[in-house]
């Protein structure tokens, strides 16, 4: 095999500029930190890193909603404890009135505190919250309670509307509980938390205090507890949910931690490795450098 | 007209009228089916102000490069989020929209826009590799067969110099032998003098 100055000149060369790409891989892998920097570096990897920064960014969105659904429960809940605390001193009332009194200055007095508190009632139930009335269903851009019955839903027909947003994959909680199923209960299509008609039992007392109707006092006053019990009930289904909410978060952190560590462990860089590899390059393409030098410099003529 | 269908040329002409066209009809497919996909659902919906809702993207069978939002969506009030003309709040429609992302609409529906997209990533990606892999095969195979020619029609210049030597001391013999014979004749001829 005849080698010539033209062989050895093309090895070289060959071999200087393995080297370098070598180099150079090395430095774009240290600068950057990421194994992967387009998809030909490897492409079942760019897969896996796309899939996986699509559904961090998807869990990030969860973990928005979820966020935002938690303070519009939390003032739901503030919602519903405000009714409850007025239903039990509008129960209080009742339960003194029950032997019924022919003082009309405390009757008149009673109906004054009966009405307040149905107020009081009527206001929480149109409570705002981002500009929506929460307890309108989907029709929430206008009060959805009025004084008079049927006082759900004014104007237009009560909706019950179960407002969703997505916390999970295919996962999604309803937000919103409608007002006629916690006040107007009888007049409800979808009764979860009792039948009670709060607003018209109020209304009815206020009439049966001014009447002096005893019969019809002592069952507003039974109708209140029956009334309590179902704003408990849609109380304790706020918890319930909120309790979910909590373990949809977790879940989602936990994902999101699951998911960055097998992207840190497909796209991180190790260091030391590099490090130890970039000294071994180094070594390897100065002594290729030195041997080209040194061998192009060799001729028959220097001897003779 | 010269098409050549090998060589640099071939392959750029190949890139140009087959590779990277098929590579855009992809990227044109997922624009094209999401455009139309949320147009769709969008259209199902109703606005705030209870008008059925428009179309998001124009024009609906849209390419990558031209799709765009409809110029008749000017304000946030036309988002189609109720599901609902009556319903204000409703925003049943925007969760279908939202789960939409995790529908398969891809590919006679079989897969997701995602999942689509990244698959497209990946094979770009293997396409590119296995080039660069062939390419420094090719690169390799070319130094061994450029090695082997010069190996038998390359000037070495050590083994012409040796013949060079070789050729002169033959010379030199050759003179040597002349100027001998020459010495030789001259004794010769000085005995007879």
């Amino acid at each position: 095999m005849r080698v010539t100055a033209n062989t050895t000149s093309e090895n070289s060369l060959f071999y200087i500029q393995q080297g370098r790409a070598r180099l150079d891989k090395l430095q774009e892998l240290i600068s950057s930190g990421q194994n992967v920097n387009r998809p030909s570096d490897d492409p079942i990897a760019s897969n896996l890193i796309l899939g996986i920064a699509d559904k961090i960014k998807t869990g990030d969105q969860y973990k928005s909603n979820i966020d935002k659904t938690q303070i519009l429960f939390q003032v739901t809940g503030t919602a519903l404890q405000g009714m409850s605390d007025t239903l039990k001193l509008a129960k209080d009332l009742a339960s003194s009135l029950v032997n019924g009194t022919s003082d009309l200055n405390t009757r008149t007095n009673a109906i004054t505190q009966l009405q307040a508190l149905k107020q009081q009632m009527l206001d929480m139930g149109n409570m705002q919250f981002n500009d929506s009335y929460i307890f309108g269903g989907a029709n929430n851009t206008t009060p959805p309670f009025s004084a008079t019955a049927p006082y759900y839903q004014n104007p237009g027909p009560g909706d019950e509307t179960a407002l969703k947003v997505e916390i999970g994959n295919a996962t999604t909680q309803q937000t919103n509980i409608p007002g006629n199923q916690i006040l107007t209960a009888n007049t409800a299509t979808s009764q979860p938390y009792g039948t009670t008609n709060i607003l018209q039992t109020l209304d009815n007392l206020i009439a049966d205090v001014g009447s002096n109707n005893v019969a019809g006092i002592v069952t507003g006053a039974t109708v209140l507890v029956a009334g309590a019990k179902q704003l408990q009930n849609a109380q304790n289904d706020i918890i319930t949910r909120i309790t979910r909410l909590d373990s949809a978060a977790k879940m989602n952190v936990n994902n999101k931690n699951t998911f960055l560590t097998i992207l840190g462990n497909t796209q991180n860089v190790d260091y030391a490795k590099l490090g130890v590899e970039l000294t071994q390059q180094q070594t390897a393409f100065n002594a290729s450098l030195s041997a080209t030098a040194k061998i192009t410099q060799l001729s028959l003529l220097d001897f003779l | 007209m010269v098409t050549p269908l090998t060589g640099s040329l071939g392959a750029t002409i190949n890139l140009r009228d087959t590779i990277i066209p098929g590579y855009q009809a992809s990227v044109n497919a997922l624009a094209s089916t999401i455009a139309s996909t949320v147009n769709t659902q969008h259209q199902l919906g109703f606005d705030l102000n209870g008008a059925v809702g428009i179309a998001i993207f124009t024009p609906a069978v849209a390419s990558a490069a031209t799709i765009s939002i409809n110029p008749l969506l000017t304000s946030t009030t036309q988002i189609a989020a109720s599901g609902s003309a009556t319903l204000k709040g409703d925003n049943s429609n925007a969760l279908k929209l939202a789960q939409l992302k995790g529908t398969n609409t891809m590919s006679g529906a079989t897969t997701t826009f995602n999942s689509y997209f990244n698959s497209l990533v990946s094979k770009i990606g293997l396409d590119v590799e296995s080039s660069k892999n062939t390419v420094s095969q090719d690169v390799a195979f070319i130094k061994q067969l450029s090695a082997l020619r010069e190996s038998s029609s390359g000037v070495s210049l050590d083994e012409e110099l040796a013949n060079l030597i070789k050729y002169q001391r033959s010379y030199q013999a050759s003179a040597k032998l002349i100027s001998t014979a020459s010495d030789m004749m001259d004794i010769a001829l000085n005995m007879v003098r």
